[in-house]
């Protein structure tokens, strides 16, 4: 196991998850940069070309708002449409119009062990698309805890496993652990907003 | 995937299944339960410090069953407690050696601050000689780590990524560093609380200050040095006040071991002197002087 192995592995997951990590930007008061996942249509779509027309971020990201800027990895950057915000869970759907976005491959928290090794990615103080490190901290249902260092922009950005599998999004940071939404609650969510997805 | 780093997430998970195993929680405080490790059969050590009260403790095993326990005895020099409980075994615990103590490892830091095992991912950033902690303890190796400290981490276990246990975490010995206590002191220190229920130190029953001694004087001691210990107060019945020692004297040596510091002294002070004849050497009215005390034993073990 040689750490230039483990740099160039590194290297190619951050990659896959940037390319579907989004800057989500709101203005005017309380305006607030935060990160969001591309997040697959249809249960069990692959990465790959689909319609990519779904992100996924925190609701305390967008607020109250029911447009705001995506920015997606190649630079481009267009508004998006709220669509549906849950304050409880922190979740928020926001509709772009795709264009053959390459989506997350999503992975499944339950099979999470402590220990394991996750990846973050989000836009700590506005640096764009920055990779943390760090373990599970914890086997929870309702959150994934992770000893990982996360700053303020990392909300909404994906939770990864060490093959490169969104199994959360970012939502908190408490006592220094980062909390993470686990999938299959972003799956529901997501599911739940199809009518409105839809209809945007 | 069968990457490298599927195959370091998937040893460092691995490790903490299989040490989490030995991983318990402790009810000795209020509120958020302490971590302790199962170190042999029906032995918990923990963090002295965690300890809060010595009656009615229960011990979370791994699998989820409770059982109280009895404090065997506690060490606030190396911050280390041990306790008993009836049912729970498992053989002696897979430590690492000294040796395995390198800078740079990568090591996790497991508790059980409730039911849940909990992990921290961090790195040894310095690997010191022995060292004496501002309690007095002796403690094998200075472990410095680069980990975040949560609830539950002071107690629990410091594992490298093959799952041994290089030590006992704590983070009160070296002012809020987290540290670990090298397995090697807690085998030790766990031998003498199973015998003594403390570690047994010796005493003198006097209270010390560092001073600067007279050039000239200083010149006259041999080895040459400049700073002594005065004698601030003297406990009339102990035994360096039995043995003529007075307020105001400067010790210099103990059995010509120079002495300049309180921790010097202490460090002097272990329980193989205890009974002991020891000669001090000292300063009286600008002359030097000895005086020969027996050592006793420090009152109340370490139980406090």
């Amino acid at each position: 196991m040689s750490a230039a192995a483990l740099a160039d592995d590194l290297g190619r997951i951050a990659d896959a998850l940037r390319r579907v990590t989004v800057e989500i930007r709101t203005s005017g008061r309380g305006r607030n940069l935060g990160a969001g996942v591309v997040w697959p249509e249809r249960q069990g779509q692959g990465q790959g070309r689909g319609r990519g027309r779904v992100v996924v971020t925190n609701a305390h990201v967008v607020g109250t708002r029911s447009r705001c800027m995506v920015g997606f990895a190649g630079g481009r950057t267009e508004e998006g449409r709220v669509v549906r915000v849950d304050d409880r869970r922190d979740l928020a759907v926001v509709v772009v119009s795709g264009d053959g976005l390459e989506t997350a491959v999503v992975g499944d928290p339950a099979q999470l062990r402590t220990g394991e090794l996750v990846l973050a990615l989000g836009h700590p103080f506005g640096v764009s698309r920055a990779l943390a490190l760090g373990i599970v901290h914890a086997a929870d249902r309702r959150w994934i805890q992770a000893d990982v260092r996360l700053a303020p922009g990392f909300s909404g950005g994906p939770l990864a496993d060490a093959a490169g599998r969104v199994v959360g999004i970012n939502a908190m940071i408490a006592h220094g652990l980062g909390l993470a939404v686990p999938a299959p609650a972003i799956e529901r969510f997501v599911r739940a907003a199809e009518p409105a997805t839809e209809a945007a | 995937m069968g990457s490298t780093l599927q195959m370091l997430s998937d040893n460092l998970a691995a490790a903490a299944e299989r040490v989490g195993q030995r991983v318990v929680a402790i009810k000795a405080r209020r509120r958020i339960p302490s971590s302790g490790i199962l170190w042999r059969d029906g032995i918990v050590v923990t963090a002295q410090h965690t300890i809060q009260r010595e009656e009615d403790i229960v011990i979370t095993l791994a699998d989820g069953t409770t059982s109280p326990a009895d404090l065997v005895g506690r060490d606030p020099g190396t911050d280390l407690a041990a306790l008993r409980l009836a049912k729970a075994n498992g053989g002696p615990i897979d430590v690492a050696p000294l040796e395995a103590l390198r800078v740079g490892s990568l090591v996790l830091a497991l508790g059980r601050p409730g039911r849940e095992l909990t992990a921290a991912l961090g790195l040894v950033s310095a690997v010191g000689d022995a060292w004496r902690t501002w309690h007095g303890g002796r403690i094998d190796r200075l472990i410095r780590l680069d980990i975040g400290i949560y609830d539950g981490f002071s107690g629990g276990p410091l594992v490298d990524a093959d799952g041994r246990v290089l030590g006992v975490n704590t983070s009160t010995l070296l002012r809020g560093v987290p540290t670990a206590v090298p397995a090697a002191t807690v085998d030790r220190v766990l031998a003498q609380l199973l015998e003594h229920g403390h570690v047994p130190t010796g005493y003198l029953g006097v209270g010390m200050q560092s001073v600067r001694l007279p050039e000239q004087l200083a010149r006259s001691l041999e080895p040459s040095r400049s700073i002594g210990l005065m004698v601030v107060s003297v406990d009339p019945d102990g035994p360096a006040g039995r043995g003529g020692v007075l307020l105001g004297d400067v010790i210099t040596a103990i059995d010509d071991q120079a002495v300049s510091e309180p921790a010097d002294m202490l460090a002097q002070l272990d329980a193989a002197r205890v009974g002991k004849a020891a000669r001090l050497g000292l300063v009286r009215a600008g002359q030097l002087a000895s005086v020969t005390v027996t050592v006793g034993q420090r009152p109340g073990g370490n139980r406090r």
